[in-house]
């Protein structure tokens, strides 16, 4: 669904955040990004919609190698969560959930906010679906907690059944519990729709939970792609070489831990 | 493994961070400067006269005298405009199409005795005559042709703001760095802003006034073309620093640029956008008085007209009129912000 062949960044300041990295998204994967900050994950990510450019190598997407001029006919397919969700705060949720569908929509309805009755409704049910009420639907953006925000950046990136859904961070500026929860929307979403999920995490107990398969990244290369099951402390370690000290300030997921306590160096211990 | 030494981070000591203080001889010999290139400036436009005049004003409130020229100038004014000119007496003879039987709505006749002076052609000695004449008065005569003007540059105020804002639209959307098609439509849109901006509207009325004539339209122009200039850069500024993240997101997914501009950011920016367009209505009413001074409409004529003939007690009322409606306009606007930014 989505493929990766070779693709290397070097950004204008000389680092190089991607070496040669090839890798593939078969239809409806949870696939997770685990890896410490700087390790590539947000730059593999963009490249899959074109936000950062491949210094070589190429993307498809559905069989379609993009380039710039099928750029913007390619973009609606692959929709993106954000960390900092990146709403409008003025607008209503419903109108935020709509969007998502802009490159869709006629100019006159953008410009006269007159849009389509059933993507309204189908609105309202990707609102309910990830687990919002009909008073939240007209209420602003800014007035909603973190974790309703980022609800609502889900339902956004669904409203055009996006073949793949990038993530990037969903869920780095959520607490553990929200986070669990965020994630669990996100994993049935694509589940119910058959959407691949390309989503970048840096919490080893949720990649776990919810990846179909991990992929472990680090300096820019693939260093560990395995099922969620296979990920071991030899893997893990080898993906945070170097950076041991993100590892310890993961926070876990509550289902395993009581959600008041956070811990640290879950995986060292 | 032991994570705490292998991580230590490895630079100067705690000690030497410290960054320079804020203020420092530099500051203060900038300042020294500054005040030494400002005294020069302060004796070129003759400051030390003001603050001997204010003096000698301020002297003579205290201590009744006759020393004061500053102080007569303004207690003469002051005492001529009030009261207020509120009536209209008119003679007769000079009434257009005048029917005794049918007189204007809430006005009388009044007899006036009036001297004249004529020169005796024999003695070459002024004579006094007094003779009467008839004059309609009008006990709210004057303020309601104060009113009438008023109302004209408050329309003429208005229709400035409303043609800024028409004439802002396609120079705010060139003149935003990240949304302008290109750099030629980017350079050339702040160019234009910054021109109108720098044309003063008095001036460009002035102008006006020789190609349309007196009247409202040149104050129209005068002020939208000017006032273009401040929109153009505020509007365009707001887009520019408008929070980048919702943009991105919409532009993640194909969206157009004019597409994110409507729904991303013209709703960030709407708050700020009311607050300028009412700020420029609220100026511009006050300058369409002053407009109007040169013969672009409204009421600066009649005021330009009075205070040259010393009619005090008219410009009196004309000032009440214009004060009392920026008021209320300010009001209107408190409300319209209420009511629109919540």
């Amino acid at each position: 669904m989505l493929r990766f062949e070779n693709v290397s960044k070097t950004f204008a300041d000389g680092t190089q955040a991607l070496k040669e990295v090839s890798l593939e998204v078969p239809k409806g994967q949870f696939c997770v990004l685990l890896g410490p900050s700087g390790a590539g994950k947000t730059t593999l990510l963009k490249m899959a919609n074109y936000l950062v450019e491949p210094s070589s190598g190429s993307v498809s997407v559905n069989g379609t190698r993009i380039n710039k001029k099928n750029l913007q006919a390619v973009r609606p397919s692959v929709s993106m969560i954000h960390q900092h969700f990146n709403l409008v705060p003025r607008l209503s949720v419903e109108e935020n959930v709509i969007s998502g569908a802009l490159a869709k929509l006629e100019l006159w309805r953008v410009l006269l906010r007159c849009y389509p009755k059933a993507m309204r409704q189908k609105a309202a049910k990707l609102v309910e679906s990830v687990g919002l009420k009909e008073k939240h639907f007209e209420r602003r953006a800014s007035d909603l907690s973190g974790g309703q925000q980022q609800r609502v950046g889900i339902a956004r990136a669904f409203i055009l059944d996006p073949l793949v859904v990038l993530a990037d961070e969903p869920v780095a500026s959520l607490d553990p519990k929200i986070s669990w929860e965020v994630l669990n929307i996100l994993k049935n979403a694509a589940q119910q729709s058959g959407t691949s999920v390309i989503c970048s995490l840096h919490q080893v107990e949720l990649a776990k939970e919810f990846a179909d398969r991990i992929i472990g990244m680090h300096d820019g290369e693939i260093v560990s792609d395995c099922a969620a099951q296979d990920l071991d402390a030899k893997t893990i370690h080898k993906i945070y070489e170097g950076h041991e000290e993100e590892l310890q300030q993961q926070q876990v997921a509550p289902k395993r831990f009581d959600e008041t306590t956070s811990i640290n160096s879950v995986v060292y211990a | 493994m032991n994570i705490e030494t292998k991580n230590k981070p490895k630079g100067r000591a705690p000690e030497e961070w410290l960054q320079k203080s804020t203020f420092n001889a530099k500051t203060f010999a900038i300042v020294i400067v500054l005040a030494v290139v400002l005294s020069f400036s302060a004796k070129n436009v003759e400051l030390d006269k003001l603050f001997n005049m204010a003096g000698d004003w301020l002297y003579g409130l205290v201590v009744p005298s006759d020393e004061a020229p500053t102080g007569r100038g303004i207690s003469g004014f002051l005492s001529d405009m009030f009261p207020p000119q509120i009536s209209d007496a008119q003679e007769i003879s000079r009434v257009e199409n005048f029917d005794r039987e049918d007189l204007p709505f809430f006005s009388y006749i009044e007899m006036k005795e009036v001297k004249d002076f004529t020169l005796d052609p024999d003695t070459f000695e002024m004579i006094e005559t007094v003779g009467t004449e008839e004059y309609l008065i009008r006990p709210l005569g004057y303020l309601q042709i104060v009113g009438v003007k008023m109302l004209q540059t408050l329309e003429i105020g208005l229709w400035g703001t409303i043609l800024a804002i028409l004439l802002s639209i396609p120079l705010t959307f060139w003149s935003a760095r990240n949304y302008s098609p290109n750099f030629l439509t980017y350079s050339s849109a702040r160019s234009v802003v910054s021109l109108f901006r720098a044309i003063p509207e008095l001036i460009s009325a002035l102008i006006l006034v020789i190609a349309f004539g007196f009247g409202p339209i040149p104050g129209i122009l005068a002020l939208g073309i000017h006032c273009a200039g401040f929109l153009g850069k505020f509007y365009a500024e707001d887009i520019e620093n408008a929070e980048k993240g919702p943009q991105d997101a919409l532009f993640a997914i194909g969206a157009s640029p004019l597409k994110v501009l409507w729904v991303s950011v013209l709703p960030q920016v709407f708050p700020q956008y009311i607050a300028y367009t009412l700020y420029i209505l609220d100026r511009n009413v006050r300058m369409a008085a002053v407009v109007g001074i040169v013969g672009a409409g409204g009421i600066g004529l009649e005021l330009k007209g009075r205070f040259e003939m010393f009619h005090y007690a008219h410009v009196g009322t004309i000032l009440l009129v214009l004060f009392v409606t920026v008021l209320i306009l300010d009001q209107f606007s408190a409300g319209i912000r209420k009511k629109l930014i919540a």
